[in-house]
């Protein structure tokens, strides 16, 4: 760990780590360099790195990523009826209990939809032996959580047995940001020259997830190097705050022993601008969704503009980042699970949701985000076996799960 | 927001009761003749009718009858607002209950049902207001509203019963857990 003072005197361990920092930025740094660098990052240089993948100042990086408004005001509703009924859980004498839980959850619209759409978190919240309590926030950047770092407050108030965490998404989707780290197929292909993410694929376990290389080519082949610093960026910030909870990062104590982590990484969505009108009633909500809520501008017209026009090469590109931004949180949890073993857990969604299961571009159907939600259930209690139900290392694929114990 | 939610609520119960207390000062202290609420289903020839009937009644808070039937007819629209938001938030609670997609399905649905419920409703009562006015009453100008009305019963009917449905049957403890003591995971490449 690089201290302070080292920094300011700008001290041979220091400029190693800027240039480390500036070789992940041009998309040219090796697998061996990414691991001396995951350990010494800290606030400042994630800070810093940002500010040149957005070409933004950070404070313009944080009013883009502010929450405000109506959505914000549904999150809050949403998260207060969730935190009552955490309270009232929680006052029964509820922690006598061995057997029931207590969870932290912090993420994303994934966890947090209000009004509309039953989500992962209310999949959870559903089973008696767990509370839960909820600062995810739809539409919420990865950015926003770490700069907010209400997580800290919460995690030493609640000690819970468990830390959720879904993020990244917005990051790349939000404010039309996927239009930046597309290219078109012309200019050099920058997977190829990206050792890491090479060796992500190589590591990928495909047993369960229906992978389609081809597919995977084709779409990699769109992705910038833009695209790749922000997929290591993402394996720095989740390695910064994973590290922080498990291990107390720079001091190396943890203040909370025994907590594990689960995260979770989408699956395969579907760049589309169709209002999907159709005569279910029961599915009256996807047109109204789709017509209000954003549907389109944060995939489909993103492509666009950077000239991708064709339905399927889309795919395939959201293929293939969605691929490695699991592998990513995969290998990071892999990581930290050497470092401190059983005490990150992935739940993978791959191919869970199918060409039919979307509400919208980035969200699923209800029945969908409950069999999510089922599996990080089904993960917290295979804590009582030593985690030995998972699909394989610490990975819960939700498919495999849903099939082997028919939940 | 908790304060928003408390006075819905209190408006919600405060319309209730003064509905309440219109119906039982005209039929049950005044014995204002035939069913106010009956109105919508009656024969057009017989609805008519009856309004005539009301607008030669006077009633003891001045005006006529059919003058207190329009006032109530107007306060309606504030309970319909009231119980559409009320079935709303009450399936959206129990949506964050549900653990059966199919059941769960149908609580999202409830959104439409109680909205249709409350158009069909506010619909109704365009109509009655249309029929009630001065110079269309005894003057055999009367549109029934009986198809609205109907909609609006099925509609809310079958909302209050997927919701009764799902609190009445959701089952009472559950949980997603393992049952295999064996080890069934697969080491990782990692």
């Amino acid at each position: 760990m690089i201290d302070e003072t080292c920094e300011k005197k700008n001290c041979p361990e220091h400029k190693h780590k800027q240039a480390l920092i500036d070789k992940l930025l041009e998309n040219n740094i090796s697998i061996a360099e990414l691991a001396t660098l995951s350990p010494l990052v800290n606030e400042k240089d994630l800070a810093n790195i940002l500010q040149h993948i957005y070409d933004l100042n950070e404070k313009d990086i944080l009013s883009l990523a502010a929450l405000t408004g109506l959505m914000a005001m549904f999150d809050n509703n949403k998260n207060n009826r969730r935190n009552d009924r955490f309270k009232k859980k929680i006052t029964k004498d509820f922690r006598d209990d061995p057997r029931n839980k207590v969870v932290l959850a912090e993420g994303d619209s994934w966890f947090n939809y209000p009004v509309i759409l039953t989500d992962v978190i209310d999949a959870l919240s559903m089973d008696k032996s767990l509370a839960v309590y909820s600062l995810a926030k739809g539409g919420d950047w990865l950015l926003n959580m770490l700069t907010g770092r209400k997580y800290v407050e919460e995690l030493s108030v609640l000690h819970p047995d468990f830390f959720l965490i879904s993020g990244g998404g917005n990051d790349i989707v939000g404010a039309r940001r996927l239009a930046a780290i597309v290219q078109p197929l012309t200019a050099q292909n920058e997977y190829e020259k990206n050792p890491w993410a090479k060796k992500l694929k190589e590591n990928a376990d495909t047993r369960f997830i229906g992978f389609d290389d081809v597919k995977f080519r084709a779409g990699a082949a769109y992705l910038s190097k833009d695209f790749f610093a922000l997929l290591m960026f993402f394996h720095l910030q989740f390695f910064f705050l994973m590290n922080g909870i498990l291990n107390g990062g720079r001091s190396g104590e943890s203040k909370f022993p025994g907590i594990a982590i689960l995260t979770q990484g989408y699956d395969y969505p579907i760049p589309s601008t169709s209002k999907n009108f159709g005569w279910n009633p029961l599915k009256w909500y996807i047109p109204f969704v789709r017509l209000f809520l954003g549907h389109g501008t944060w995939l489909k017209i993103p492509l666009e503009i950077r000239g991708i026009y064709k339905s399927e090469i889309q795919r395939q590109v959201m293929y293939a980042m969605i691929f490695l931004f699991n592998e990513m949180m995969i290998e990071t949890g892999a990581a930290l699970n050497k470092i401190k073993p059983g005490s990150v857990f992935h739940i993978d969604s791959r191919g869970s949701i199918g060409d039919d299961g979307w509400t919208d571009e980035l969200h699923a159907q209800p029945p969908h985000f409950i069999n999510t939600g089922k599996v990080f259930s089904f993960c917290i209690h295979d804590a009582e076996h030593q985690h030995k139900n998972a699909s394989y290392g610490h990975v819960y694929v939700v498919t495999d799960i849903l099939k082997k114990f028919k939940l | 927001m908790k304060l928003v939610h408390t006075l819905a609520w209190l408006f919600f119960i405060g319309v209730l009761a003064f509905d309440i207390d219109q119906y039982i000062d005209l039929v049950v202290i005044q014995h204002i003749p035939g069913n106010l609420f009956g109105l919508p289903f009656l024969p057009p020839a017989e609805a008519a009718d009856r309004l005539c009937t009301w607008s030669n009644i006077a009633v003891h808070q001045g005006g006529t009858a059919l003058d207190a039937v329009r006032l109530n007819t107007r306060w309606d629209f504030l309970f319909i607002v009231g119980y559409v938001t009320v079935l709303i938030n009450l399936s959206y609670a129990q949506m964050q209950r549900e653990s059966r997609p199919s059941v769960n399905t149908l609580l999202r649905f409830n959104f439409a049902l109680a909205v249709l419920a409350g158009l069909s409703d506010s619909i109704e009562n365009f109509i009655l207001l249309r029929d009630m006015l001065p110079y269309n009453v005894c003057d055999d100008v009367y549109t029934s509203p009986h198809y609205f009305s109907l909609w609006k019963f099925i509609f809310g009917g079958a909302a209050v019963i997927i919701l009764i449905f799902s609190v009445t049957s959701a089952p009472k403890t559950f949980q997603w857990k393992p049952q295999s003591q064996e080890s069934l995971s697969t080491p990782s490449k990692r």
